[in-house]
């Protein structure tokens, strides 16, 4: 099965949107949700993941807290913070516009 | 109490740091066991699963684990070094009962470690040397009196035909120089060859250094 890296500056895009349909995650639920939605075909490198969603800490798009797994192991769960909302908005225009641009590119071509 | 605020202030942003990279360390390994578990569960040997679950982590785990989560702390003071300790465990305690403290060492003691096995070598070497210059005096001096017992009937005959007491003393002491003098020639060219496999214990000295390393010749 082929499978892509997650092009450069979609990672957070992607992190946000996960979190805004599925609410709480930790970090290995995000990964897994990600490749599943995108029906294995985007793999999330564990490398970029933890410091991508520690830099969104930071911004305060996310926030987290310590809790239980379902198999009793404590592990940290991210959720979404209202700026992190307005961040995926924006991200999603942008996006949307790069996308947008990009097609018209090859079409004409 | 400006000291302890700040060295507070220290402990406070060492033990956040600490407490990031203790909490990415956890996540890290909860994201591991739990992609080996599913590994497993899709067919894969134990070892087989354990290995490529670490090796999606790649360099931030080798990462991680080489740099240990010890941390030393220089406290400059002008009080008794004796009571800091105690004031100092007391602040740590403050600010995290659960923070550990391993030792605690003035900057003397540190020094005397860190110096105390070239001392211990150089110790030896002087030791040594100071047998070997013991060695040549007796040495010398057993030649020089043999040479004068065998040489009595001449030096007599020399005072009989007028010759000085300093004359005699001349002549016995400067063929004891002369003798030194070859021994020094000998010693050095030797030292020239040898203080190259010296040159691991000899500090600050290059290995050809002929002023300061005519001690070893002279032994």
């Amino acid at each position: 099965m082929v499978r892509d890296e997650i092009p450069p500056g979609t990672l957070h895009l992607l992190i946000l949107k996960t979190l805004a349909r599925r609410g709480e995650l930790h970090g290995y639920e995000i990964a897994r949700t990600i490749q599943q939605n995108s029906e294995d075909v985007l793999q999330v490198e564990e490398g970029s993941l933890y410091p991508a969603l520690q830099r969104m800490l930071v911004k305060g798009w996310v926030n987290a807290h310590w809790g239980a797994t379902p198999g009793n192991r404590r592990a940290r769960y991210y959720r979404l913070t209202a700026a992190g909302r307005k961040r995926l908005e924006i991200e999603l225009s942008q996006f949307r516009r790069i996308v947008g641009a990009i097609t018209r590119v090859i079409q004409t071509a | 109490m400006k000291l302890l605020s700040e060295l507070a202030r220290r402990l406070r942003m060492l033990f956040a740091r600490k407490k990031f990279h203790r909490d990415l360390d956890e996540e890290m390994r909860l994201h591991i066991e739990l992609r080996e578990r599913e590994l497993r569960e899709a067919g894969l040997s134990p070892d087989a699963a354990h290995t490529a679950a670490r090796k999606t982590f790649g360099n931030a785990l080798a990462l991680r684990e080489a740099s240990h989560d010890d941390a030393y702390l220089i406290i400059h003071a002008n009080r008794n070094p004796r009571v800091l300790p105690g004031t100092v465990r007391d602040l740590v305690r403050s600010i995290d009962p659960d923070e550990p403290i391993a030792s605690f060492e003035t900057m003397d003691q540190l020094l005397s470690r860190s110096v105390a096995a070239p001392r211990l070598r150089t110790l030896l070497l002087t030791a040594f040397g100071a047998l070997a210059l013991l060695l040549a005096l007796v040495g010398l001096y057993g030649v020089v009196s043999y040479t004068v017992a065998q040489r009595t009937h001449e030096i007599g005959v020399r005072m009989a035909l007028g010759a000085e007491r300093r004359t005699i003393l001349l002549m016995v002491l400067s063929y004891g120089l002369r003798l030194a003098i070859a021994g020094v020639a000998v010693g050095l060219v030797g030292a020239y060859f040898l203080t190259r496999t010296l040159s691991s214990v000899l500090y600050g000295i290059r290995p050809i250094d002929p002023l300061r390393s005519s001690w070893l010749p002279l032994g």
